[in-house]
């Protein structure tokens, strides 16, 4: 399964894109219901297809590959204004290189941050916004 | 209106978030917070609070204080505080919650707040000290045959109804008069029932000294669990300010109840009666924290606790009461039967333990303690005899007319405590059958009496009977000053 998931990384970089993939596992289990497993192909693309194929043997397999989906770590980038596609999959991925783990990025859009950004990875919240630094100077000044 | 802004600089200083993944209420799965400790206060951005209940290996679960569910997907964020009472002088004579919020009463206070922890590590064995004074109550029943000592853990057992509460009121009231400093948990207490603790404290004068930590069923089961620790919290705070103080957790039961509700709910393997496994280890801790201690400064403060419990139908051999009974230094037995026959406080004395109570009594009335006790089971045994008709002997005809004497001297209806020496001074005097009047109003005339006339009359006389050593040296002496008995209890020949 882990081999899977690590060839899986490059369709799998945003949590958008893993909601996708773990709603189309989730309606091939509903719709299929059964121990057969050669109609995935309704589900996936062929390049997914490709890499499936290679592990997914068993009804069985499916089902543990949604839950080891599940838990892979989220890490949430908020920031101050809307990214254009080619910004977002540059930050992904240059962030993804940063955290050399395996985790799928989330980039929210906050424009009271005004500028900077707010990281949330694994329970841990930094705040690197312009708004943060405002409140806290403000704090210290008062 | 909570303010969103607190708690986002509230995560911003401690640097970690967490979100609900599952909420089972008053239960909620977090995840994130790897930092969180156990017992520790969090806060949902929705405002409300809560405390970590349980670690797992990948969430958190988190015990809800208030009485809102929290949806799924709302951020959470630690306190870096463990789960606290805000204390102030000021809230005594106060309702406050387990929080120490002000529920009846002013909502101004002055100085300083400061928050005690509830759940702390209990006393070392080495700060611990013998149980040397004991607790006056007025209740003659509990001083003379009884006796409860300061530091002592004395649980009051009884079913429904079997005026357990009066009996508490009445220990409380004279507790606060004598300068202890007293705490009343009300745990998940109707709100009527709180009103009427709260009535009884303001109309005898002593609520300014009382804090009255109270929560009623409607609140969250986490916070109704965390009762009976905030009041402790806030005694051992008074213990080491130097004041003797006297926590009552009323009631156990109910406590044990709640905290069953929330443990299965998060998932914990039900033990006997459903219970978790640990509620001995709960109330174990929880009472452990009573006793005398000397936090090193050479002086002795003393912690009592008065837990109640409900023993359905009079069983004592259920659980919790056999948990409670084993962690306790003895316990009251509160009869029904003698209840419902008007004897009140109908406390079953033969049923009844105390094992520190004794040794913090002085000589004579350990004598009169253990003379009257023998006279009470006789007396028991020959009325049971006496019922099948057959014709009494003059010996069984005394020792019935002086046990009934002694039972209505026992009983105490009247709000008002009643002084121990008054007790011996009356007890002498019916044990020498100088006294025969079989009603309760002319035994409170001579107690009346007796407080009254004594320090004017023969002020060492107090210090002369509780110096002799046993009962028939001190009917001896009663009936060799006779005539002065006679006239501090404006009695005639």
């Amino acid at each position: 399964m882990k081999e899977l998931l690590q060839e899986l990384v490059p369709y799998l970089k945003t949590k958008d894109a893993m909601s996708y993939f773990v709603n189309r596992i989730d309606t091939a289990i509903l719709e299929l219901s059964s121990s057969d497993v050669t109609h995935l192909d309704n589900y996936f693309t062929l390049k997914e297809m490709g890499t499936l194929t290679k592990y997914i043997i068993s009804f069985d397999d499916l089902k543990k590959l949604r839950e080891e989906l599940m838990q892979i770590p989220v890490i949430t980038i908020k920031i101050a204004f809307r990214p254009s596609a080619y910004f977002e999959s540059m930050l992904t991925d240059s962030i993804l290189r940063a955290v050399k783990e395996f985790c799928v990025v989330q980039i929210v859009f906050d424009h009271h941050l005004l500028g900077g950004a707010v990281v949330d990875f694994k329970g841990r919240y930094r705040d690197y916004s312009v708004s943060g630094a405002i409140n806290e100077w403000r704090r210290r000044k008062i | 209106m909570f303010d969103a802004t607190y708690f986002d600089n509230m995560i911003r200083s401690v640097g970690e978030i967490g979100y609900v993944t599952e909420t089972k209420f008053p239960i909620a799965v977090t995840n994130g917070l790897p930092g969180a400790r156990l017992n520790e206060m969090v806060l949902f951005e929705s405002g409300d609070l809560g405390y970590v209940f349980s670690l797992e290996p990948d969430s958190v679960q988190v015990a809800i204080l208030n009485k809102h569910k929290i949806p799924v997907g709302t951020r959470v964020t630690r306190t870096n505080k463990k789960m606290s009472y805000s204390f102030n002088e000021s809230n005594a004579g106060k309702v406050t919650n387990p929080l120490g919020e002000i529920l009846v009463g002013d909502q101004s206070y002055d100085g300083e707040m400061i928050d005690l922890s509830m759940f702390v590590d209990i006393p070392p064995l080495i700060s611990r000290r013998n149980v040397k004074d004991q607790l006056v109550t007025g209740i003659t029943t509990i001083d003379l045959l009884i006796p409860i000592g300061q530091g002592q853990r004395e649980l009051l057992i009884g079913d429904r109804r079997t005026g357990k509460r009066p009996v508490v009121l009445q220990i409380c009231n004279n507790a606060a008069k004598a300068g202890i400093k007293v705490v009343f948990a009300a745990v998940g207490q109707n709100n009527a029932d709180i009103h009427i603790v709260r009535k009884f404290f303001e109309d005898n004068g002593v609520f300014e000294h009382i804090h009255l930590v109270a929560t009623s069923p409607l609140d969250s089961p986490c916070m109704i669990y965390c009762t009976p620790f905030s009041a402790m919290a806030i005694a051992e705070h008074y213990c080491r300010q130097g004041f003797n103080s006297l926590v009552i957790v009323e009631d156990l039961t109910t406590h044990a109840q709640f905290y069953r509700e929330f443990s299965l709910v998060s998932g914990r393997l039900p033990g006997r009666e459903s219970y978790p496994g640990d509620i001995f280890y709960t109330h174990a801790h929880l009472l452990e924290r009573a006793g005398t201690f000397d936090f090193g400064d050479g002086k002795e403060v003393s912690l009592t606790c008065l837990p109640l419990l409900h023993s359905p139908e009079g069983d004592i051999s259920t659980y919790i009461a056999t948990n409670s009974i084993g962690i306790t230094d003895g316990h009251l037995f509160f009869d029904k039967e003698r209840y419902l026959r008007g004897v009140i406080p109908p406390i079953h004395i033969a049923l009844s333990v105390t094992r520190a109570g004794k040794q913090t009594q002085p000589q004579i009335l350990r004598d009169i303690n253990r003379t009257v006790t023998t006279f009470l089971s006789e007396y028991e045994a020959t009325k049971s005899f006496s019922s099948f008709g057959s014709e009494m002997s003059d010996s069984v005809k005394e020792t019935m007319d002086k046990g009934d004497l002694i039972t209505t001297f026992l009983r105490q209806n009247e709000p008002g405590g009643h002084s121990i020496i008054g007790d011996v001074i009356l007890l002498s005097l019916i044990w020498n059958k100088l006294f025969v009047d079989n009603t309760l109003d002319a035994m409170k005339v001579v107690r009346i009496s007796i407080d009254k006339n004594l320090q004017q009359l023969a002020p060492e006389m107090q210090v002369k009977i509780l110096s002799i050593k046993n009962f028939n040296d001190l009917n001896k002496y009663i009936t060799d000053n006779l005539d002065l008995v006679l006239q501090i209890c404006e009695l005639k020949k």
